[in-house]
């Protein structure tokens, strides 16, 4: 772990970040997500499924809800601590992981992994870069990724 | 037998149309840029400067009449024919060659090569216009200078609109009908004028829009550093708020 920067980022995602979010991440947004998650990456049924910077697994336990083998993995253990709570709540099975999103494991296990606006928060575009090459390694071949940013132009 | 498309940049530029359309007032103002070039490059007086794409020569003349060494480089033959008559009227030897930009003949010669006016991003890959740039470099003397003048890529996307008219001095419409494709990164632009007596030409514009970062990472493959940047040639500072983006880069090594 490095710098500045993700350290920043960090202290956000432990504090600032769950004062907000619930304002804007509604229920209703949540469900649309998931259907087109579900959709875009024509999972089967069950399929191992890593949620790459899951907060506070708004996504990991809907899909987790739909019977998916989900694996969340995030950095903040506040996140993970609300995540965990929750998935214990509804009565759900996800793995939880507390890591650097550069370091996923294990190799060639998932069928598919999403990155639901957690991408771009590393210091360079070769940090960044590395992240993507981790879920390269994730993913089974033929495997699928779907990431969900901010548009620039916008 | 299919007669091949000839290339959009050729096209445009053919006659009756970018004469008319862009140049009175911007000779004019080619005048003040000129003022902002030559302290942007910091280069000393007399020195060696090549205006790459330099379409009817008014930075070129601009620069000659300043005193510098000009070369005006351009693939047509009817804006040479422009910018020699114009290197004329001055009163100023600049020296014309024609020839694509990616096939400057000379290396090592100059102290600066300057870019103007959205002449960058023209054509099919980034590696085509990559070569460009190589081919800028190499030149350049060791520590030689390179500005680019382009459109704000930021600023056109804040500020977006699909279709665009203006209305020329002689009564012409020129309609402008663009697109942006995101997956390129390319601004493809149709462009309609209208004479008063309702003769229609169109004519097509496939430009790709490079972000500062894009460009500085392109830049630097050529081997020129990115040293500072602009919004506008009245010296304002870079942003997505300017609608310019001036680049000054140097080429590596020491002069």
């Amino acid at each position: 772990m490095t710098a500045r920067t993700v350290k920043g980022t960090m202290d956000f995602y432990e504090d600032a970040f769950y004062r907000v979010a619930p304002q804007q991440l509604t229920a209703e947004r949540q469900e649309a997500e998931v259907k087109l998650i579900v959709r875009a990456l024509e999972l089967p049924p069950g399929a191992r499924l890593l949620d790459l910077g899951c907060g506070y697994g708004r996504h990991a336990i809907l899909l987790a809800q739909r019977g998916y083998a989900v694996t969340g993995l995030d950095l903040s253990r506040t996140s993970l601590r609300v995540a965990r709570r929750s998935a214990r709540e509804a009565g759900l099975r996800v793995r939880w992981l507390r890591r650097d999103m550069r370091d996923v494991p294990p190799a060639d296990y998932f069928q598919a992994a999403i990155c639901m606006g957690a991408f771009g928060v590393l210091e360079t575009d070769e940090e960044d870069a590395k992240a993507l090459a981790a879920v390269r390694r994730a993913l089974q071949p033929g495997g699928r990724f779907l990431l969900d940013h901010k548009n620039r132009e916008w | 037998m299919t007669k091949r498309r000839s290339k959009w940049y050729v096209d445009f530029f053919r006659a009756g149309f970018y004469h008319d359309w862009a140049l009175a007032e911007r000779f004019e103002r080619a005048e003040r840029e000129a003022e902002f070039i030559v302290e942007a490059l910091g280069v000393p007086a007399g020195a060696a400067i090549l205006d790459l794409c330099c379409g009817e020569g008014r930075h070129t003349v601009a620069l000659a009449r300043r005193g510098y060494r000009t070369t005006g480089l351009d693939l047509s033959a009817l804006h040479l024919r422009h910018a020699r008559r114009a290197a004329r009227e001055a009163g100023v030897a600049v020296r014309w060659h024609r020839a694509d930009m990616r096939d400057i003949p000379w290396q090592g010669e100059f102290d600066a090569v300057i870019n103007m006016f959205t002449a960058f991003g023209y054509f099919e890959s980034d590696e085509e216009d990559g070569k460009a740039l190589d081919a800028a470099a190499r030149a350049l003397h060791p520590g030689g200078r390179f500005l680019l003048d382009t459109i704000n890529r930021d600023w056109l996307m804040r500020n977006w609109e699909a279709r665009g008219w203006r209305e020329r001095e002689d009564g012409t419409l020129d309609l402008e009908d663009r697109r942006f494709d995101p997956a390129s990164g390319r601004n493809r632009v149709r462009v309609i004028s209208v004479q008063p007596d309702g003769t229609r030409d169109e004519r097509h514009i496939d430009l790709r829009l490079y972000t500062l970062k894009e460009l500085t990472g392109l830049l630097a493959s050529a081997g020129l550093a990115v040293r500072r940047t602009w919004g506008g040639f009245d010296g304002r500072d870079y942003s997505i708020d300017s609608r310019r983006m001036i680049v000054l880069a140097a080429k590596e090594g020491v002069a």
